[in-house]
Formats: structure tokens, sequence, C-alpha cells
């Protein structure tokens, strides 16, 4: 065990409590549709914010991220039963209610384990301490004699125990300790294994609920229809267009939509069909895919903001005989194409706003609704009862349920906002839903970026200058650091806008930033016959745990004739990566034989779930090379739908062996670490002149 | 609007719709039947995937008036020893993530596993490849289905409910 000092102000403010009650028997406001007031004589009592214990043994964990299908209930779940000493079987997991005690409360950035992996143990750890001290007082022994096992207080000499519910309340009264004692992980009996996954038994069966299955008394349906050049607006509306639509009760005209509300959404659909819309286009329309290319390209030729640079002198000077690389590369737009489209439900009243939103942002939605679905008076009352209560009220009501994959699109709320609108226009609650057409050519895009890098080799085949300049739209930052060594590197990135909508897509700019420089290196490599694994593997004195998965991997190839292997490796939110792809060449088209992906990820709470997301990251990133993205003509995004913005199939997914190191070190994030390689990767196993597209398809 | 007859997992419903109407929303408003998604509507991407006289079928192109006279099962008709063995062998392995496609998978997986309790690998890819999965599930998918392949007991399949 090692004992963990207490943060008194983070806990106090995360519990409510004051020092001189410790655990208040806190009462825990019903909003959000997550956690509810527990009756007055209840014998369920809410520890903190983010637990209940009940008299049935349950323990309900609040979880303040949503689960998307990467596991993250299941995860914080394991490090607070192992901590608290609690049986998985005991525990339930639920959508935290909206308290920013919690944070931002955004499912993003890979940081769900990571960011709340010390709190969660420190607040099962100290609800553990008290209950032993409870149960210490309770007997008149010392708490050094009392043990826990699996929900239960033990103390052995006597051989008596109590359960942590009969606990509760004497526990709840204690002032906190100065510090508590954590696991070590040699004693971790649940953390590190692999453990089923709480969200996925109704999933197999039809069983599981996802927002557009959810009806609301009264409900009407809404579809949209989008201006089609980007940045354009409504400019009128043709009504009799539509009149002899069956169904159609109202169309409602936004900013640059209009949506069609309707008692069925296939009425909804139909009327869309026929409506005609007059567009009022940009004044400045966005530049077709080819000139923001050009003009990315020649922002990559001057000199921009230095992202990351390192200039020292190691001796190893360029001297006569270097020899200079360089390279232009380019990456387009991506849509984030989650298997569920967009949709939303509201139910808005001028006293009060009802809102159902699959999303990685629930505070967003909440603030949609305030601003934008509340009447003036009130929404004045709501912010005054925030500004005193810090709480949200029954006022505004948010349900996040399961989502279709998130992948950064459902940060990004227009689809909310929209369904707000329309629900206050047509006084009923609606269900606004996106088709795949919306989706596609309404994103919030993966930024285009364009890419120039000049290096130099000495004679030695040592890289003496790495020189990365990086122009798109948006933020080009992460992942341009450039982690190896060289006496002289530096990396410009510059940001221009170019009027599309951009957001997170799942690894940001980690995914083209990555690709550029591994690339570049295994380029360069191959060009001077040199073994790009050796020549990397010279240049990671400054990240040791990069180099030993860049080891490990290197070790897990079998040479074999007529097989050529690619190569990349990144590191990203704390967490390291190696991926190798092998690629026959024996027939007349190359054949993937598999993909190693070998990660230092610190500690890896449920094994499974990180396999699962290297998976899923290979298969993202694969994806993006099976065309070139999103692109714009005239104005307009020319994609709409799976048959010109195709999804890797079953039929093209390569063999994944993923190795996770062992670790003691904190968790790392891992939801976005795998997309970045598998696209260097590739392309260099494939060799000049096979497009991945050819293979992919 | 007109009035149509669609038996749907062995249950005949009569009902009043345009005849145009895709089965999917039939399915999912009509019927309150959820299990089934709507993901492309242009039958690119699977996740609608019915079986319609035991072939996976979109359930997006197919109108209510080409349903009539045909036996349709959706992922809560799947209730045979194939369809609980698939089903128990995607909780074993772990398949799903967002899930959101995993009917569709389910459906073709079961239909597969009826029509050839052993499979090739090329059989599998071929009715597995229609059902897209954005979280990249396949892998996963692939050993399940590998090792029901191989499991045998499916051969000899009675169904729980009337197939027709």
């Amino acid at each position: 065990m090692i004992k963990t000092p207490i943060n008194r102000r983070q806990f106090l403010k995360v519990a409510g409590a004051t020092a001189a009650t410790g655990f208040a028997l806190g009462v825990v406001s019903s909003t959000a549709g997550c956690s509810r007031k527990p009756a007055a004589n209840s014998t369920e009592t809410n520890w903190l914010a983010w637990f209940e214990m009940s008299a049935r043994g349950k323990v309900v964990l609040h979880c303040p991220r949503v689960e998307l299908g990467q596991g993250i209930h299941t995860g914080l779940a394991m490090v607070f039963a192992e901590e608290l000493d609690l049986d998985m079987s005991n525990i339930e997991v639920a959508p935290a209610r909206l308290d920013s005690a919690f944070g931002s409360q955004l499912t993003q950035d890979s940081d769900g384990i990571r960011s709340n992996w010390a709190l969660v143990r420190q607040l099962a750890a100290l609800a553990r301490q008290q209950l032993r001290t409870a149960a210490a007082a309770h007997w008149q022994v010392d708490v050094s004699q009392c043990a826990t096992d699996r929900g239960s207080v033990v103390h052995a000499p006597t051989q008596r125990q109590l359960n942590y519910e009969a606990l509760l309340a004497p526990a709840a009264r204690l002032p906190l300790p100065d510090s508590v004692p954590l696991k070590t992980p040699d004693q971790f009996t649940l953390v590190g294994k692999p453990y089923p996954r709480l969200d996925i038994p109704p999933k197999v069966n039809g069983a599981q609920r996802y927002n557009g299955d959810i009806q609301v008394p009264g409900m009407l349906y809404a579809a949209i229809v989008h201006c089609p050049w980007v940045g354009g607006k409504v400019a009128s509306v043709n009504e009799q267009s539509v009149e002899a639509a069956p169904g159609l009760k109202q169309l409602v005209a936004l900013e640059n939509a209009v949506a069609l509300v309707a008692d069925t959404y296939w009425a909804a659909e139909k009327a869309r069909r026929a409506l005609e819309v007059t567009w009022a286009r940009p004044d400045t329309p966005v530049l077709d895919s080819e000139q923001q290319y050009q003009y990315l390209d020649e922002q990559c030729s001057a000199p921009g903001p230095v992202a990351f640079e390192r200039q020292q002198s190691s001796g190893l000077s360029a001297n006569a005989g270097e020899r200079p690389f360089s390279a232009r590369f380019r990456f387009p737009y991506q849509a984030h194409a989650p298997m569920e489209t967009m949709n939303c439900i509201a139910d808005v009243r001028a006293h009060r706003c009802e809102v159902w939103a699959p999303t990685q942002a629930p505070w967003y939605v909440y603030r949609l609704a305030l601003n934008h679905g509340l009447s003036s008076l009130f929404r004045f009352m709501e912010r005054v009862h925030l500004k005193l209560t810090r709480e949200t009220s029954d006022r505004i009501k948010v349900h996040v349920p399961m989502a279709g994959g998130g992948f950064g699109r459902r940060l990004y709320l227009d689809y909310v906002q929209q369904a707000i609108e329309v629900s206050k226009a047509v006084k009923a609650p609606v269900k606004l839903m996106w088709s795949r057409e919306d989706e596609i050519r309404n994103g919030f895009y993966q930024p285009a970026s364009a890419h120039r890098i000049e290096a130099a080799l000495n004679t030695e085949g040592r890289l003496t200058r790495w020189y990365h300049r990086i122009a798109g739209p948006g933020d080009h930052t992460h992942g341009a650091d450039f982690f190896y060594d060289c006496d002289d590197a530096q990396v410009e990135v510059s940001s221009h806008t170019m009027g599309m909508r951009i957001g997170a897509w799942r690894s940001v700019s980690d995914a083209t930033n990555t690709q550029a420089r591994e690339l570049f290196i295994n380029r360069m490599c191959e060009q001077n016959s040199l073994d790009p694994f050796a020549f990397r593997l010279s240049m990671l004195s400054g990240s040791p745990r990069l180099g030993a998965v860049l080891e490990k991997a290197r070790a897990l190839v079998e040479p074999a004739e007529g097989v050529r292997v690619g190569v990349a490796v990144h590191q990203m939110r704390a967490s390291y990566i190696a991926q190798v792809v092998e690629v026959s060449h024996h027939s007349s088209v190359p054949e993937i034989l598999r993909v190693i992906c070998v990660i230092d990820c610190g500690i890896a709470v449920n094994p499974d779930s990180i396999r699962a997301q290297m998976e899923g990251g290979i298969v993202f990133g694969l994806s993006a090379l099976l065309h070139d993205g999103i692109t714009i003509k005239d104005g307009r995004i020319e994609q709409s739908n799976f048959h010109d913005y195709p999804l890797l199939r079953y039929r093209a997914m390569p063999t994944v062996q993923t190795h996770i190191m062992p670790s003691a070190e904190a968790p790392g994030g891992v939801g976005e670490l795998a997309v970045p390689c598998i696209a260097p990767a590739l392309i260099h196993a494939l060799g000049e002149g096979v497009l991945p597209r050819d293979i992919l398809a | 609007m007109a009035e149509f007859d669609i038996t749907i997992n062995g249950t005949l419903h009569r009902v009043e719709a345009e005849p145009d109407l895709p089965l999917l929303w039939l399915i999912r408003e009509g019927l309150a039947l959820t299990g089934t998604k709507y993901g492309c509507g242009i039958g690119q991407c699977g996740a609608c995937l019915i079986l319609v006289d035991n072939q996976p079928t979109p359930a997006c192109l197919l109108s209510v008036q080409n349903a009539r006279g045909r036996s349709i099962t959706t992922i809560e008709g799947l209730t045979s020893r194939t369809a609980q063995a698939v089903q128990r062998a995607w909780i074993a392995h772990q398949v799903p993530q967002c899930g959101y496609c995993q009917s569709g998978q389910v459906v073709a997986a079961t239909a597969l596993l009826e029509r050839t309790p052993a499979p090739s690998e090329e059989a599998i890819t071929q009715a597995m490849s229609p059902v897209l999965c954005r979280c990249g599930t396949y892998p996963r998918i692939k050993k399940a289905l590998n090792e029901l392949a191989m499991s045998g007991p499916f051969k000899a399949d009675d169904h729980d409910q009337d197939t027709d």
C-alpha cells in the first residue's frame, strides 16, 4: 500500500461537505436525469457526487464521461471497485449529473481513464478507509486490525464482520483523514485483467436503445434540408411546393436550413424531397479543394509561428557530405461518419426544456437549452439558480442515451440547437433526424493541411536537421513536436481560416502530423538503405518508452522473402505506440499479412477494451485511405453518402496483433492512439506504385 | 394510403401506409421494433438488415408494397438456436463497441450460419461485408464466426417460431 495525501479542497469541492462534518449525508439534486434525491429517511447514502450506496448492497458509480462503447463506464468501475474492495457484480454505473465539480464532463481527448484515475482511486480508498474506521470504532478495536473483503469490513481476531451498508451512516460522519492508503499495482486483483463490458449485453440482440429509438408522448418528427453551399443561408422558402404533402405539419426556417415537421419521419422526408428553397450563397464562397491546397502549399513556403524547436549541439553538425531531403504532403478534410447520424429530441416549453441527445458534451446541451429553449424570464431564473446553488434545476433536463459512435462529432451540437429551435417554433416535442447526406455534408471536419518537410542526413546516416512546416485551418499543433534526437529541429504551424466547419476528428492533427513525419522518415531511410527500425531507435534517447515499444515491435516481426515491412511510431496523451504492417508482394495484388501494434499506455485498466480501441483505431485510420476525403467544388461539398465516402469493410480488415507493454506508470489515453500510425506504416509496406485504396476496397 | 398485410416475426400485421413507405420506417415507427437501425438509406451500410424469406435485405430499400406476402424477420425475431449461439459468441468475444451496427451484423451472421453451418472464410467475408462498422469490430466478428463455423451443432436447426 502507498499513502496518498488527500487534497482536502478538491474533495470538499466534490463532496459539498465541510471540514467539520466530513462527508455530510449529502443530498444530490435530480437534474440531468441522473442521480436522484434519496428520500428523507432512505437508507441510501450519497457519498460525494461520485457514488451512492444502497441497502441492497449495490454501489452506483456516477461517471462524468459518456459511455460510447469505448468501455469507460466499465473501466472506471473497475478502478473504483479495486480500491474500495467491492465485487464488480455489485457495481452499477450511471451517467453523472451535470455538476461543475466534475469539470467539463466532455468525453474527448482520450482522457476518460487518465484524467479520472487518480481521483477515483482516492475516492474509493477514502471510502474504504472511513468504513474501516467506523467498524473499528463500533467494535472498539484498532483500525489496523480491520481489513475489507469485497463489500464487508472484517475483524480477523474475533471473526466479526459488517457489510458496507451497515457502516455507511457512521462512516459518513467521520472527519477526513490526512491521507489514505492506495494499492500498489502488484496488489491489483481487478485492474489489469480483462473484464466483460457492462454495456455489451443489450447490444447483441437489438435491445440497446439509442436516441432515435426513444418515443416521447405527443412527439412530432422533423427532417431537415441544409443549404448545399458551405456558408450559405436560407433566402426564401416556397411553401406551396409542399402544400399537398401528406402529414406535413409545419415548416421551420432556420439560418442555413429548413426543417419539415410531420407526424411520421417518412412524411417529413418525402416533403423534404419536394420542398423548394431559395438559398443565399455566401459572399465569399469557400475555395475549391485544389485552390485550398495551393493556398496552403504557399503558406508552407513562408515561415510560420514556431510550435516546436530544439537547437543544440552534440557535435553532429552538418558537414560537407550532408544529404538534404524534402517532401510535401497534403491531407484532406475528413468526415466523422458515425453509424448513427445526428439526431435530437427536444421538448421546449417557456418554463422548461427537456432534451434527449447523443452527445460527448452534456453541458453544451444544457447551455443550448438555456440560451435557445427557455423563455427569457425562465432563462434568467435558471441562471440565478445556477449561480447561487452551483447546480442545474429541473427546468432543464438533459438525457444522454447511448450514441452510435462519437469520434469527436458529437462535441458540436448544431443538431441540438436545431431541434430546440424547431420544438420552440412548433410548440411540441420534436425528434429531429438527419439523413446520412446531412451528416456527410454538414460535418465539423478533420481540417485539411499542407506540409513541407526538409531534413538532412550526415555522412554517417544521422539526422542533423529537421524542418517541418504545417499549414491548415484550425489547430495543427497536436503531434507536431519532433521527439526524435536532432540537433536542429523546428516545427512551424500556421493556422488559416478557409471558411469550412472544422472540429476534432479522432486523433486530431496527431493523425496528419504523424503521417507526414513517419512517411518522410521511411522514404529517407529507403533512399539511403537505412533500416527504418534501427534508424529510429538510434534517435529515441529522449523518449525511452517509445524506444521500448519500437524494440518490441521489431522483435515481433518475422522477416520473410517477398514481404515488405512498414513501421511508424508516435506518442500522444501519455501513451506510446509502434505499428508495423507486413505486406506480401508475392502475387500481383499485394496482401496485408498482419498489423502488429505495440503500445505502452501505462497501467492497462481493462486490457480487452484497450485491444478493442487498437483494432478500432486501425480501421478508422485505414478508412481514410479509401478516398480523397471530403472535397469542395463550386462552393459545395462533393460527397454525400457511403458510395462516394466509403468506409472500410469486413473484407478488407487485416489481422491485428496487439501487444500491451507491462507498465506501472499512470494510465495514458488509448482511444485515439491507434489512428495516426496505420497510414504511414501501410503506405510504406505497399511501396511505390500501389495505392492503399487498390487493396482496401 | 392503402392497407397491407405484412408478416413480421411470425405475426401478421394489417397496416395502413403509403405503398412506397420503406419497410424500415414501418418497422421502427409503426411497429415500434427499434432494433433495426437507419444508417444511410441507400442500402450501403447494412444497419437496417432484416431477413426477407431468410435472405438478408436492407429494410430501407424494401417498400411496404413489396413486403406483402414475404416472411420478414427483424433482430427482435431472431430466437433460433443459431441466433442465440451468435449472440452468446458476440458477448464471449466482446464484439460490440457503440453497438449501432450490431443488429445488422447479427442478422447477417445468423442468416449465414443457418444457410451454411460450417462456412468457409470466403463465405463469411461475403456475408459480413455488407454491414459497415465505424468502430472497427470486424476482427472480433471474425473470431466469433470462425469459432461458430467450427462448432457444428447448428447444422440441424429448429426455429422456435414457424418459418414459412
